[in-house]
């Protein structure tokens, strides 16, 4: 287990006594041993303690891999990407799902685009997968050409078995 | 005198922020991401490769920066259907036009745009999926520093 993930266990407890979670100034002070974070960061994890406090029925081995997964993310987008913070909830929720959904995982490309959504791609031969998460939004394309017509197709990713679909397809 | 209308052999330059990590190598192959070409208004800005003397670090922000190559011509001819709003379909002509940034003394700067404009978002979506594709076929103007 990282200390990170050490730490917001230690705190979640903590912080289900806390009316205003979302209070920045909290969250700071929880996180402020973990000198890797940004503002936007402590942001993000300010956000992931709400959800879980509104899902307290989560178990452990529920949510511990949600907060790896989002962790991760928030160091692999760069820091001064604007990204929309629930975004990264949506984001993170649907890749630690997939993830452990399919059975050839590869790591995808996660970047942030100009409308502050969150991008993950991949890449596979000649087909590549591209998901989008905003905050209240998701879509997913599929891309084996340039011809935005009759070489991409569009999806929802939080459709599971469309997700699901999308991923076979491009592992083939 | 700025040409009114970018033309078909035209090459355009594309920076590709070296510190956003819009790029990745897998199996020895550069994979672009569609990311890199967003942008908030939906108007990706490029540089004409004729109006900075064919130098692509005309384009760079950052010596670290990389710089992709476009063609007007394989721009013009993605071609896009998306829904309407009203209902049905709506054909999407894209587009390179000039679009010269006095204030910044950038006079090859050019947008690449549809007629109309775009009604949803994922039609932009596919759009950019394809700018990065058509990029990906073409050798880097200037590689961005960390793969040099």
């Amino acid at each position: 287990m990282t200390t990170e993930v050490a730490v917001l266990r230690k705190e979640t407890f903590a912080a289900t006594t806390v009316d205003s979670i979302s209070d920045l100034s909290f969250a700071a002070t929880v996180f402020d041993n973990l000198s890797c974070l940004t503002a936007a960061a402590v942001r993000a994890l300010a956000d992931t303690l709400l959800q879980l406090k509104r899902s307290s029925a989560a178990s452990d081995s529920l949510w511990t891999p949600f907060i790896e997964t989002r962790s991760k993310l928030v160091r692999t987008i760069p820091s001064h990407a604007d990204v929309e913070e629930g975004a990264l909830s949506r984001a993170a929720g649907w890749l630690s799902w997939l993830q452990e959904s399919v059975d050839r995982w590869d790591e995808p490309l996660v970047t942030a685009n100009a409308d502050r959504e969150v991008v993950f791609e991949w890449w596979h031969s000649d087909r590549k997968l591209a998901v989008f998460f905003s905050s209240d939004t998701s879509e997913l394309i599929r891309v084996w050409g340039t011809d935005i017509d009759t070489e991409m197709e569009e999806g929802s990713p939080e459709v599971r078995d469309e997700a699901l679909a999308a991923w076979a397809w491009l592992t083939a | 005198m700025i040409e009114e209308r970018v033309g078909d052999d035209e090459k355009l330059f594309r920076r590709i922020p070296c510190e956003m990590g819009y790029y990745t190598l897998k199996d020895g192959a550069v994979h672009l991401s569609s990311s890199a070409f967003s942008d908030r208004l939906k108007q990706t800005s490029v540089d004409r490769s004729c109006l900075c003397h064919g130098d692509p670090s005309h384009t760079q922000e950052d010596p670290r920066d990389g710089v992709a190559i476009l063609v007007a011509s394989e721009v013009r001819e993605i071609s896009a259907k998306g829904k309407a709003f009203a209902g049905g379909e709506v054909k999407y002509v894209i587009d390179v036009v000039p679009d010269p940034d006095y204030r910044n003394g950038n006079l090859a700067h050019a947008i690449i745009v549809p007629t109309p404009s775009y009604e949803t978002p994922s039609v932009y979506k596919r759009v950019t999926q394809a700018l990065a594709r058509l990029a990906e076929r073409r050798q880097w103007a200037i590689q961005p520093a960390d793969l040099r």
